[in-house]
């Protein structure tokens, strides 16, 4: 392994420090007997976000799909090591994975909104935990307007969800993950399919979710995206954590040569 | 020469030279008179050259006029693109007569059932009253309701079974030889004779299970090739829903229970009511499968009777019921009434509205159901 891979973006490598929400220790992830990601340990705080970077296949989605467990549903996906959320082991088997997923968020490469009215995709998730009607109303306006999506639609509301344009729709699922008020927010590659425009709202919207004391994870293809959002960045490479630590000074003095012929666009 | 003038005042400056090559004829009327050169820019006549004997200057070099133009190619090209053009043509034209015929000879057929059924159509007495079995001006009363019940019940029936079925197909069953195994044994299922499926209900639910000629063992039968076509289109109207409507209900906390019944099955509602039409419309029309398990005898129906054991009552499920389609099989094989072949065009063409009707009513069902899905 690496020798930066097991430091912890920036932090002592022996344990977990007090202000982390959310670290993995020594994961691995295996399909079948193949390991799709070697041991990696990472931390990740409130308030921040952090940016997996690296060519396609690296392993960073993976990862990504780990930390709310939704490996858990693809067969033949198993995982190793451990992964601490509020200092608690979540790989452990009697950790309940749909309560987990309430308060670790996740918003897809593709936009998948439901088949439901916009306001009712965004109350879908609290609605299936309980939410009382009479607080309905105040949280779907709540979730889109830290979604920066609740202008553009609150004369809407009960429009479906699909008319919505693509990167609307990608910031409807951002609201729908904010409703559940997570503590952690995952987004694999959420710009992918989006044009520009788009784009700059949702790198935005990530940076003000931060703001408010989120915890953000997202993958991304973009080098400038990762520079433009990140606090701090993880390197991938083949299944291994090459590099870490704070985005800016991983982009202006990479520690490894691969990082730094990744960034110079040598592959990838 | 009046074409390439007007062509060339949409786009003074930016027309291709190769226009006027084409086109190639000299300029005749005096610069003067040219519209153009009233711009101040230089008209393309001017800077191009407009024939052999103008006295313009030349073009510069490395313009696109200096590339050679291949008329040859030039040619070839357009004849090529004529031929395609001829080509989709004929396609078109060749599809539009298949489509039409087909649409003549269902539109013909459709007519003459109607048209040979009409007085019958429109005949309350022959909708509503009891069959005869020697006498002219026999009813259809009896068959008219045993066809509702029987589809009702069977769909009552079905249903369940088949969502359930299709569920655990398309978003549990793990991909082994088994599921394979399964899905196969329903597709040949699906494709079984409709009368292999009576002799079985013959000889298994009439006489084995001892329930008779009943509406009991018709809509048990039916059910049994009912299964594989609603299992077939609502496993597939699930698995057409996209994987990542699964994974953003499963990261939102739901279960694969939770996000099966509030995601994928209303995702899916649109195809899985084409299915239940199709179904019905099958089960409608079935005949073969009811004559050895619902029987050929329509006892007269007493709408007020509640006693679900009397063979009057229309709710009785144990009463043999003879139903639309299997009258008109009847009528025409062994009938003895003298007005039998109008008897048999009218319920054929009550048979043909009701199949209409059903569709109709289950898309209007269908965009209900979706509208207050996708509404609330």
């Amino acid at each position: 392994m690496n020798a930066s891979s097991s430091a912890v973006l920036g932090a002592p490598a022996t344990s977990a420090p007090a202000s982390a929400l959310l670290a993995t220790r020594d994961l691995t992830v295996s399909y079948g007997a193949k390991e799709a990601l070697h041991p990696t340990s990472l931390s990740f705080r409130k308030g921040e976000v952090t940016a997996f970077i690296g060519p396609s296949g690296c392993g960073k989605s993976t990862l990504l799909r780990c930390l709310n467990l939704m490996n858990r549903e693809v067969v033949g996906c198993t995982m190793g090591g451990r992964i601490l959320y509020r200092g608690r082991d979540i790989l452990a088997p009697d950790v309940n994975v749909y309560e987990l997923r309430t308060s670790i968020g996740m918003v897809f490469q593709q936009p998948t909104p439901f088949r439901l009215s916009i306001a009712a995709n965004v109350a879908f998730g609290p609605r299936h935990h309980g939410l009382a009607a009479s607080r309905e109303a105040d949280l779907v306006e709540r979730a889109l307007r830290r979604a920066a999506l609740w202008d553009e639609v609150k004369d809407d509301l009960k429009k479906s969800a699909l008319a919505l344009s693509g990167g609307q729709q990608q910031r409807l699922c951002i609201a729908r993950a904010l409703a559940m008020e997570p503590e952690v927010l995952l987004l694999d590659e959420p710009c992918s399919a989006l044009d520009p425009i788009s784009t700059f709202a949702i790198e935005e919207t990530i940076r003000d979710i931060a703001a408010s004391g989120v915890c953000v994870i997202i993958v991304t293809h973009n080098m400038e995206q990762a520079g433009r959002v990140s606090d701090r960045c993880a390197f991938f490479y083949l299944g291994t954590m090459v590099e870490s630590g704070p985005t800016l000074e991983l982009f202006n003095a990479p520690r490894t040569q691969r990082l730094s012929d990744y960034l110079t666009g040598r592959f990838g | 020469m009046v074409e390439v003038r007007e062509r060339v005042q949409d786009r003074p400056t930016q027309a291709a030279p190769c226009d006027v090559a084409i086109e190639g004829k000299p300029h005749a009327e005096p610069l003067s008179k040219d519209p153009i050169a009233l711009s101040s820019k230089p008209s393309m006549f001017e800077r191009y050259g407009k024939g052999p004997e103008a006295d313009v200057p030349k073009p510069l070099e490395g313009t696109p006029v200096d590339v050679p133009v291949d008329f040859q190619g030039l040619e070839d090209l357009a004849r090529a693109s004529r031929r395609a053009l001829v080509s989709d043509k004929m396609a078109r034209i060749a599809i539009e007569i298949v489509a039409g015929l087909v649409v003549i000879m269902l539109a013909a057929l459709i007519a003459k059932i109607v048209i040979d059924g009409w007085d019958k159509l429109l005949d309350w007495n022959f909708l509503t009253g009891k069959p005869e079995q020697f006498k002219e001006g026999g009813g259809i009363g009896p068959e008219l309701f045993n066809s509702f019940y029987l589809l009702v019940l069977t769909l009552l029936v079905s249903l369940p079974l088949s969502l359930g079925g299709a569920i655990f197909l398309s978003e549990y069953a793990p991909a082994n030889a088994l599921t394979a195994l399964a899905k196969t044994a329903i597709e040949t299922l699906s494709s079984l004779p409709s009368m292999i499926v009576g002799l079985f209900g013959f000889l298994f639910l009439v006489l084995q299970m001892g329930w008779g000629f009943s509406i009991m063992s018709g809509a048990i039968a039916l059910t049994m090739f009912n299964i594989p076509i609603l299992v077939r289109v609502i496993s597939q109207a699930l698995e057409a829903v996209p994987q990542g409507q699964r994974d953003a209900a499963l990261a939102l906390g739901l279960t694969r229970w939770e996000a099966t019944i509030h995601v994928l099955i209303p995702a899916a509602m649109p195809a899985i009511v084409t299915g239940v039409v199709l179904s019905a419309g099958r089960v409608f029309g079935e005949a073969a499968a009811l004559i050895y398990t619902a029987g050929q005898s329509a006892p007269a129906l007493d709408f007020t009777s509640l006693d679900l054991a009397s063979p009057a009552c229309p709710w009785n499920v144990w009463r043999p019921a003879e139903t639309l389609a299997v009258h008109i099989w009847k009528i025409n094989s062994e009938g003895v009434v003298p007005d039998l072949s109008a008897i048999s065009n009218g319920t054929a063409a009550v048979l043909l509205v009701c199949v209409l009707a059903f569709n109709l009513l289950a898309r209007v069902v269908g965009r209900a159901l979706e509208r207050r899905i996708t509404a609330s």
